[in-house]
């Protein structure tokens, strides 16, 4: 099958983003600069000082503002973007969750970075899991290719009338978002054919249908917008993978909520979200060539996350080593761990399963810690006993 | 795979010298990687960039650890620390330099080749400032014929016709080719 992905460049993830945005064309983007995210910002404001999109950009005092103008935007039945990172996403937090059960369908690339404190501008995925629970479609990638396909995607998902929930898109700070690499992109008309007109359910500014959207909801009704909340995250697992569907037929590929790396037939999994999914491919290439069925699983939606699939593709593993790039204090392991850990409750079939902590403030993942994960997963297959959650490339 | 490390100093360039590098590389049909190791940068800051370089697409996203190549941008960076880590017999290093003078204050068991230019006396004397990155690519282009000298001015010009004006930018392109007449072996 041929693909529309015809125009070879050489993008950061940041630069990816942005280019995704500007054949987006969105009619507001809000957003302040923060490190490592305004490359985004930067760009896109070139674009729109170049005459290149029709948006309307809102330069903002900070990100709780950005987020309050994107609200704003989106309620008035704007298509509206933004991008942040790290503390900037905290500051924007409250609206954040407003966004969310408001079910205004706005888009947001996030490069990841180290919340403070102390502080840090590097990458891990501290940011994202401060607002796992906000309600937010949460898409992750490898890659600068994945940032520009998730952003474009991202909005067919969150305007789906059946989803209408704001998404995000992760990538990792520093380690994607300025490394420039080999990439791929559509013709302007085909990302605005895919996207197509932005058609609002609901608009403030529609004087014939008046609406009220934010009102003081107590314990009268709060419950039941809230059920609605989780009923359109739960409708959003079958628009994704129709989205994932159209869009297959745009480039050849398959998408999934998880994508399996050599797992069909592997013995022992990593599994992983952001750019270490990449490190971790090339560390499975190397165990297969020493003959050692090893493979990758690549989180590519995280939110909602998807229960069936990720035990359907992990199952028949001897072991798998499940890698955080965020704590989660005082729990068992990390916040993707508890998540696949949680899947196999029911399942018959139980893979061993290891919990790796490591990159922490964009603590290099080199490709001899992953070979020590794969050894790891060798060994505790074997018997040897090991603690269940380990960091990894920490001086302990 | 070809991997590639840029040492030099906040200012230098040496980010954009990777860059320049991967796109010359991405023209020829090959898939490419390039990025700095960020630290809190500062202008004088010792500062690496890296350039994977491959016929099929490019996984790991980790920093170059065992480098084909390394082009440091200025020398005295020796003293801080060993500029030849991870490289073995087959590895080349080219080395910012009027002499082949700092040899003995690499690591003895560097046994790769060792080429030198005047980048800076280059760049001093085209471009009129110290900046070797853009000489350094001539070099590179000497030692490396899969970087043909043609395409690195067309990214050169590429690069900087938006910061400089016409006449820094042919300067620059200047500088390019005289290091590539210049560069010596060992």
């Amino acid at each position: 099958m041929t693909s529309m992905l015809k125009n070879r460049k050489v993008l950061s993830g940041a630069h990816a983003a942005a280019e995704a945005m500007r054949q987006i064309d969105p009619d507001v983007v809000a957003v302040y600069p923060i490190t490592p995210q305004t490359p985004i910002a930067m760009k896109f404001a070139d674009y729109v000082n170049e005459g290149k999109v029709h948006t309307e950009m809102i330069r903002v005092e900070s990100e709780h503002s950005a987020m309050s103008a994107c609200v704003g935007s989106s309620a008035a039945g704007a298509r509206t973007m933004t991008a942040t990172s790290s503390n900037g996403l905290a500051l924007m937090t409250e609206i954040v969750y407003i966004a969310s059960s408001t079910r205004l369908p706005i888009v947001m690339n996030l490069a990841d970075r180290a919340l403070s404190g102390p502080i840090n501008i590097h990458g891990d995925h501290s940011d994202a899991m401060l607002v796992r629970d906000s309600g937010w479609i949460i898409l992750a990638s490898e890659n600068a290719q994945d940032v520009y396909e998730n952003t474009i995607m991202a909005v067919k998902i969150a305007e789906d009338k059946r989803v209408l929930l704001p998404v995000m898109i992760l990538q990792d700070g520093f380690i994607t978002s300025h490394s420039a690499e080999t990439m791929y992109t559509f013709d302007d008309e085909t990302v605005k054919k895919f996207v197509g007109e932005y058609n609002p359910k609901y608009s403030l500014l529609r004087t014939d249908n008046p609406i009220t959207m934010g009102p003081l909801d107590l314990f009268d009704y709060y419950f039941e917008h809230k059920r609605q909340q989780v009923e359109a995250m739960d409708n959003a697992k079958k628009v994704i993978k129709e989205v994932f569907s159209n869009f297959s037929k745009l480039t050849g590929k398959t998408y999934n909520y998880f994508e399996g790396y050599k797992t069909e037939d592997a013995d022992f999994i990593i599994v992983a979200m952001n750019s270490s999914v990449g490190t971790a491919k090339f560390v499975a290439d190397k165990f297969r060539e020493k003959g050692v069925k090893a493979g990758v699983l690549k989180i590519r939606v995280f939110r909602p996350f998807m229960d069936e699939e990720v035990v359907e593709k992990l199952k028949n593993a001897k072991a798998v080593a499940v890698l955080d790039r965020a704590a989660s204090f005082g729990s068992h392991g990390g916040p993707i761990f508890h998540d696949v850990r949680s899947a196999f409750y029911e399942s018959d079939k139980k893979p061993k399963m290891l919990n790796y902590i490591y990159g922490l403030g964009g603590r290099e993942l080199s490709v001899e810690l992953l070979n020590k994960v794969f050894n790891d997963l060798i060994e505790f297959d074997g018997g040897k006993s090991m603690n269940q959650v380990q960091y990894l490339g920490v001086r302990d | 795979m070809l991997e590639l490390k840029f040492i030099g100093r906040g200012g230098l360039g040496a980010k954009s010298a990777g860059e320049i590098l991967s796109f010359v590389a991405a023209e020829e049909g090959f898939y490419v990687q390039a990025f700095p190791e960020y630290g809190a940068e500062r202008m004088g800051a010792p500062v690496k960039s890296f350039v994977r370089i491959s016929d099929k697409p490019i996984y790991v996203h980790s920093y170059v650890t065992n480098p084909d190549v390394v082009v440091l941008l200025d020398k005295t960076l020796m003293h801080a620390f060993d500029v030849t880590e991870g490289m073995n017999e087959n590895s080349v290093l080219i080395v910012n330099s009027e002499s082949c003078d700092f040899k003995d204050k690499l690591n003895p068991n560097f046994k790769g080749k060792i080429y030198f230019v005047d980048a800076s006396g280059i760049s001093l004397r085209t471009i009129g400032k110290n900046f070797p990155n853009t000489p350094m690519l001539g070099s590179v282009a000497k030692v490396f014929d899969i970087f043909p000298v043609r395409l690195i001015n067309k990214f050169v010009e590429e690069k900087f016709e938006k910061k400089l004006n016409p006449e820094s930018v042919e300067k620059n392109k200047q500088a390019v080719l005289e290091a590539y007449k210049e560069t010596k072996l060992c």
